[in-house]
């Protein structure tokens, strides 16, 4: 069996639960600050999905645990929560300077409030060379695998 | 200068008397603790600038060595590392939730190591220097987010905060009190045409403090209409826009128009045009007795009629415009990015100390380059062995899969 292993980050327990729950479809492991999901690809193949919840008083938590091994990232934080990014900020910086891991943010949002245009749930944006940028709404299964989807063709351009 | 003091809890000394010997040559003072209990008085008499220390340690682990450092007062922040070779879910998720400062899987590499420990010392002594922030916030270019988009997310989120928004030489404010807007200031304009002033401001820039204010509320309409009303004003002033030159275009009186019939606000306006000379269309809004959206108005019809006349402009990437990675977002319409955009940017800038000598930066890089290299070597060697790195086929495979569903 070949796994593949992704990390979604995220400022609190909600966004990276209900993200990994509409890709896998259900939790396999759910404990205070960690989530796991499984989502198979074909019977030798299947990605895990560990959800983490990165604290605000230890945002250095142990990353080479999971940098040394996953294929990229997910970083979510709730749009509605100015500071929500800023407890990101030590994460993100982290995994671009040490890792240069390959990673998408996105910016949790029901899908019709505004400001988000919808067509912007469509598309993700290049902010830098590893990073991209997109909205979701982590309850929809297609917009969370929409996350999934710019990952894998981020990682897939990264070794064309 | 003095050294700074390391010290390293392992059971097994022989196992890190290559890192004991590359740190010394670093230029720091080690010593070695062979059990927990000995590492953490050691700590504290010997006054360690920083641990590294292995999870499983005789008599107090390494996990329960930092859970005790972090609850002494004189040395809950000093910098730790935990060292091991931990293989099985349970021990990763375990080891997620310690407030340690770095992780490094055994066998431990000496260089690595050491640019690991001078990259925590580092950043522990600039937080030594640098005092907590009294206020928090966010700020970035009215170009990126105007204040209809502030004024939303602060709505959304509930918060309390003090906008200040500067534009040309003017500089208002607008309150906020749990997400409601309750007053606004702009130089001696009316509370509600203050604000109003302010929607269509796309110059400039803009900083929010997430802080309590002693305004009470000014406003008696709600702030859901008054940010309607604000995007009516925003829309109707990107039309008006869409109809002029660049507003940072240079205008001046059409000499050859002739004598043409002009209302009184048409007059007014030229004789402002007049008396400065050559100036840009945003600054004669600026400049105006009028209501902004008004001017505007008054200089879109002197402009169609050739009583006013736009002198060439160059397009300066700078001049007010959004940068390039934005753009797609402004495209679509959607204004509220800084925010994030400003994140990334952190990202791609490393932390410096003031006081790091420039050899030292040198040297630092220097490590931090070979520390990188090392490090793609090793990753490249482990994903020849390790199953968690797929090969492209495999994620055509998941991005297949990703499509179906």
């Amino acid at each position: 069996m070949r796994i593949g292993e992704i990390a979604v980050l995220s400022s609190g327990n909600e966004e990276k639960q209900l993200f990994i729950k509409s890709v896998c479809e259900y939790l396999e492991i759910t404990t205070e600050n960690i989530t796991f999901g499984r989502f198979p690809i074909n019977e030798q193949l299947v990605l895990h999905l560990y959800g983490l919840a990165v604290q605000a008083e230890s945002p250095a938590v142990a990353w080479d645990l999971l940098a040394k091994k996953c294929l990229g990232y997910i970083v979510l934080f709730p749009w509605q929560d100015a500071g929500a990014l800023e407890r990101l900020k030590p994460v993100l910086d982290l995994l671009a300077n040490k890792y240069e891991a390959t990673m998408v943010v996105a910016a949790h949002m029901p899908e019709g409030n505004r400001p988000v245009p919808p067509a912007l749930f469509e598309n993700s944006i290049s902010l830098t060379a590893e990073g991209k940028l997109m909205f979701c709404d982590a309850r929809r299964p297609a917009s969370a695998r929409k996350v999934l989807l710019a990952l894998i063709d981020s990682l897939l351009e990264k070794i064309a | 200068m003095d050294r700074k003091k390391i010290l390293i809890a392992e059971k097994e000394p022989n196992d890190v008397i290559e890192l004991r010997k590359a740190l010394v040559t670093a230029g720091y003072e080690v010593r070695i603790a062979t059990n927990g209990a000995e590492a953490l008085t050691l700590a504290e008499s010997w006054r360690a600038d920083l641990i590294v220390a292995e999870m499983r340690l005789p008599q107090m682990d390494g996990p329960h060595l930092l859970h005790d450092v972090r609850n002494l007062p004189a040395l809950q922040s000093l910098p730790f590392i935990l060292t091991g070779s931990l293989k099985t879910l349970e021990e990763r998720v375990s080891a997620m939730k310690l407030a340690v400062d770095d992780y490094l899987q055994k066998p431990l590499d000496p260089e690595e190591t050491v640019a690991r420990v001078e990259s925590l010392i580092r950043e522990a002594e600039l937080r030594a220097t640098v005092p907590d922030r009294q206020t928090r916030g966010f700020g970035g270019s009215l170009g990126e987010m105007s204040l209809v988009d502030l004024l939303q997310t602060l709505e959304v989120g509930n918060k309390t905060a003090v906008i200040r928004l500067r534009h040309a030489s003017r500089e208002g404010m607008v309150f906020i009190t749990d997400g409601q807007v309750v007053d606004a200031l702009l130089d001696d304009l009316e509370t509600r045409r203050a604000l109003l002033r302010m929607f269509t401001w796309r110059e400039g820039n803009f900083q929010v403090e997430i802080r309590a204010h002693e305004r009470s509320r000014a406003f008696t309409i709600a702030t859901r209409d008054l940010i309607s009303e604000g995007m009516t004003r925003l829309y109707r002033w990107e039309q008006l826009s869409n109809q002029l030159p660049p507003l940072q275009s240079m205008i001046n009186v059409n000499g050859e128009a002739g004598k043409a019939k002009l209302t009184d606000e048409e007059n007014g306006l030229l004789q402002l045009v007049r008396k400065n000379g050559s100036q840009r269309i945003i600054d004669l809004v600026e400049e105006s007795q009028y209501d902004d959206l008004r001017a505007l108005t008054v200089i879109k019809n002197l402009y169609e009629r050739h009583v006013l006349k736009a002198l060439p402009w160059t397009d300066n990437p700078l001049n007010g415009e959004p940068r390039p990675l934005l753009k797609p977002l402004q495209k679509n319409g959607q204004l509220a990015t800084d925010l994030i955009s400003s994140a990334f940017q952190a990202t791609l800038k490393k932390p410096a100390h003031a006081a790091a000598r420039q050899h030292d930066r040198r040297r630092v890089d220097r490590r931090q380059d070979d520390r990188r290299k090392h490090e793609r070597r090793r990753d490249s060697q482990d994903r020849d062995k390790n199953h968690v790195f797929l090969n492209k086929s495999e994620l055509i495979l998941i991005r297949e899969k990703l499509l179906q569903k």
